[in-house]
């Protein structure tokens, strides 16, 4: 196994990222080479074609990593599933010679939740990617894990319909990686999450039952399998199956930018645009890092001299988008804005946006690495915890773009670093670390969107405390008693929490004495 | 607005079952009907009220699960805000805990999203008498199991819900209804074409003959889009909450009433000659029976459950339900009466 940085490769889509936290983990828990479980293989070949499975070196290597390029593990066997049938039999083969799986899509996600295992079998979903049905209609889509999440908006654009959840890997990112890691996006404050546009599902348990969750109703009589499901990256089961609520295509959009002096007065506008009973279907902040690196990469015609933007995208039908979009100038002038500008044809509201996307690569060359953090915290927050980041940062000595998801208290801090340097790489670490803490304390959460995989595994004992974890293992031994599935991941053991000296003790009363912790 | 704390008795209680192996019936107000308790005690949370956090500004309200959720709504109504799935309140009473454990949503619920949409996070006791909490008070969060959403709906079989926070949205701006004279198909027909295009409409409703149907938002949307209808006329004394609380003439009976929902693009057709209600473009279906058969209902997946005078199907318990109600409760100490 080798660990190996971001800024030697070239290949991943967010060659800058580069996570820390679990770097030492990795290095810590180095497993021994994998001894190949002969019977394991006989019985993949058996049921599988044999292009489907991957096990020379140079056919794994590619799937070393996920977009968390820092943490890398090759794979014992990598199979690529075509149909539910090789799911099954995957499935099976490791339920009976006891092999752990790791299930991935496009392997775009953030938090190293797709990072096979050396003794493992990393099942590959993207060969799974037919739209199976299309109903215009009734605005549903119903397709395969691997159909990526731009696929199922082109696939229904000529029917005017569109799948809301956009995050930023969209062009690349898989439907079942999306309901694994619960993704966001730009325009989640209107439209939610990936758990409030997926209807239903099926999916495959390690014990060989298909599961049929949800599905085109509005309710169902059974517990909320569904919501158990999303988010769970991939512990409970493979997803083979999605169906996805569609939406029309709005018929206007338009866009503000405003432009602020001071980073708290944006702040405090965006407040004051929620107050006022708007519910906008974006609504971006940028901090003057941020906007100066945006405007050289993208040259979209951001003010470079503001201390902050605000972007505020509103939709629906032409009067009601008037009528807000005058609203929210006003707000924006009398909360302190210096400027606004209103695009309001498709062109100049895309340009607008453009700058926002381009943000990340953007900084990409501001540093020669960057550590994208992705806390949530309460709106009102905002200005004390950016206040916060910027005295950590000059602490460190290490310089911080924010761009962040202003709307849904969503931050984005990216540290920038040189991985070269051993001792900037280790300040990058605590300090992400300690703003994924400042954001607990605050009232909210260590991932907003981008899951907990592994680079967060060691945050989750500071938001969780031992009953919670332990509930949360009791969850997942439900569907996976053998704790094969993605094992090491997303929720961390009560074990690996004590010896990192946080020890959450609830109610003066040390919970479960009976288990072991050391 | 009624507010105590009264958890340490609640977690006292759970404790004490769970030592002596007794069962207990989880309660709030008591207004669902069919949700009828057998256990050894009651663990009533009527007394655990009051808003725990409530900023207008962060859509964002955290309150005790005893706190009736008709005072909840008018404090939100006074920032201008409202819990948009918009739970029932049967007989004017009905608790925040209740409506998070039935899940239960209200006729805006294909536009707003179902009540689970908007839950955000919970204090709960599990079967263990531990207190958890789960979620949070913001709207993006996705560390750990989705837990807080996986308990609304469960019936109080995963543990007591202490506390639950919600994503609120500001009122609609105005809201107008419209009326006219339609049958089920056609009035199946009118909505099916309200799916494809972004309109204002928020709610539908269809009985006896006529279809309701409700526009909300902006004033300039709603007066347009109202005022290009055919053959409507708007009724400004028409009640959604009398939809939402079956205090619509409809209800005002003892005949056995199931309820029935649809797969989109469904709806019930009543053949039968029986009574119905419908909401949600006609994929909820409130069906009156002469007697306690179940009505006959035709379609593909679709869900008809007893709601009053009227007795359930005894469902069957799946291995994935009874393992899940076991990691939250190994006794089985909560509502052991109650299947989900």
């Amino acid at each position: 196994m080798k660990v190996r940085h971001a800024s030697s490769e070239h290949s991943s889509l967010r060659r800058h990222q580069v996570a820390l936290n679990s770097t030492c983990f990795v290095l810590q828990h180095v497993k021994p080479i994998a001894v190949p479980n002969a019977v394991a293989l006989e019985l993949l070949r058996q049921e599988l074609p044999q292009s489907s499975i991957l096990i020379d070196r140079n056919e794994v290597e590619p799937f070393e990593t996920d977009g968390l390029t820092a943490i890398r593990e090759q794979p014992w066997v990598v199979v690529l599933a075509e149909t539910v049938a090789h799911v099954r039999s995957v499935l099976r083969v490791c339920r009976e010679c006891e092999v752990p799986l790791v299930t991935r899509g496009a392997g775009t996600g953030l938090s190293g939740g797709a990072r096979p295992n050396s003794d493992g079998i990393l099942l590959v979903m993207t060969k799974m990617n037919k739209i199976l049905d299309v109903d215009a209609a009734n605005c549903t889509a119903t397709v395969e894990p691997g159909v990526t999440n731009l696929a199922i908006s082109e696939a229904v654009k000529e029917g005017g319909l569109y799948y809301a959840p956009d995050p930023s890997s969209q062009i690349a990112c898989s439907i079942g990686g999306n309901v694994a890691e619960n993704a966001g996006g730009v325009h989640c404050l209107k439209y939610g999450l990936t758990l409030h546009n997926v209807i239903g599902m099926k999916v495959q348990t390690i014990e060989g039952d298909e599961l049929v969750l949800g599905g085109k109703s509005y309710d169902n009589a059974s517990y909320d399998y569904m919501a158990l499901f999303v988010g769970s990256e991939g512990m409970l089961g493979v997803v083979t199956e999605v169906t996805v609520q569609l939406l029309p295509i709005p018929a206007n959009q338009q866009v503000l930018l405003a432009a602020f002096n001071e980073l708290e007065r944006a702040g405090e506008c965006v407040a004051g645009i929620i107050s006022a009973g708007l519910v906008p279907a974006g609504l971006e902040m940028m901090d003057k890092l941020a906007i100066q690196a945006a405007e050289e990469y993208a040259g979209v015609g951001y003010p470079t001299d503001a201390e902050a933007i605000l972007l505020c995208e509103l939709d629906g039908c032409l009067e009601e988008v008037e009528q807000h979009a005058a609203s929210v100038e006003d707000l924006m002038r009398s909360r302190g804005a210096y400027d606004v500008s209103i695009a309001k044809e498709p062109k100049d509201c895309e340009r607008l946006w453009r700058g926002r996307k381009a943000a990340f690569p953007a900084a990409g060359r501001l540093a020669p690495d960057y550590y994208c953090m992705d806390g949530t915290i309460p709106r009102y927050e905002i200005g004390r915890v950016l206040r916060s980041i910027s005295k950590m940062s000059d602490r460190y000595g290490l310089s911080v773009a924010n761009v962040f998801h202003a709307g849904d208290g969503n931050l984005h801090p990216l540290i920038l670093f040189d991985a070269s340097d051993k001792e900037q790489m280790r300040k990058a670490e605590e300090f992400g670390g300690e703003i994924l803490e400042c954001c607990v304390l605050a009232g909210g959460t260590i991932t907003g969107e981008h899951g907990v995989g592994i680079e967060k595994i060691d945050q989750m004992c500071s938001q969780f405390s031992d009953v919670e974890l332990d509930q949360f293992h009791r969850l997942r031994e439900a569907f996976d008693q053998a704790k094969l599935m993605n094992p090491g991941k997303a929720i961390p053991t009560l074990a690996r929490c004590s010896e990192l000296g946080g020890m959450h003790v609830h109610r003066g009363a040390l919970p479960h004495p009976e288990l072991e912790r050391f | 607005m009624s507010s105590g704390d009264d958890s340490e008795q609640i977690v006292a209680a759970v404790e004490e079952a769970y030592r002596e192996d007794r069962c207990i019936a989880i309660m709030g107000h008591g207004s669902k009907p069919n949700t009828t308790a057998t256990g050894d005690a009651f663990v009533c949370t009527a007394d655990h009220s009051g808003i725990l956090e409530y900023r207008p500004s962060e859509l964002v309200v955290s309150v005790r699960a005893g706190t009736p959720l008709k005072e909840l709504n008018d404090e939100l109504a006074r920032n201008g805000q409202m819990i948009a799935p918009d739970p029932p309140i049967f007989n004017q009473r009905g608790t925040v805990g209740g409506a998070v454990a039935s899940g239960l949503s209200g006729p805006g619920r294909p536009w707003y999203g179902s009540l689970r949409d908007c839950v955000l996070g919970v204090e709960v006791i599990n079967g263990l008498a531990q207190r958890l909490n789960f979620g949070g008070r913001v709207i993006k969060n996705v560390a750990g199991f989705d837990v807080s959403r996986l308990y609304t709906g469960s019936w109080g079989t995963f543990g007591v819900i202490l506390s639950a926070s919600f994503k609120l949205l500001p009122m609609p701006e105005v809201s107008f209804t419209v009326e006219e004279e339609c049958s089920d198909i056609d009035a199946f027909q009118k909505l099916a074409d309200h799916r494809r295009e972004r309109t204002t409409l928020t709610g539908t409703c269809h009985f006896q003959g006529r279809l309701f149907r409700r526009f909300a938002g902006a004033e300039s949307a709603v007066r347009s889009e109202t005022d290009a209808l055919e053959n409507c006329e708007l009724n400004d004394t028409f009640s959604w909450a009398d939809v939402r609380d079956h205090e619509l003439s409809f209800f005002q009976d003892d005949m056995p009433l199931w309820r029935a929902t649809f797969d989109r693009g469904e709806f019930f057709e009543n053949v039968d000659d029986l009574s119905s209600l419908s909401e949600w473009y006609g994929s909820l279906a409130w069906i009156k029976t002469p007697t306690e058969t179940p009505p006959s209902v035709r379609g593909t997946n679709i869900q008809v459950s007893a709601f009053r005078n009227a007795v359930a199907t005894k469902r069957s318990v799946t291995k994935y339900a009874s393992r899940l109600r076991k990691a939250f409760d190994p006794k089985g100490i909560f509502n052991p009466h109650i299947v989900v």
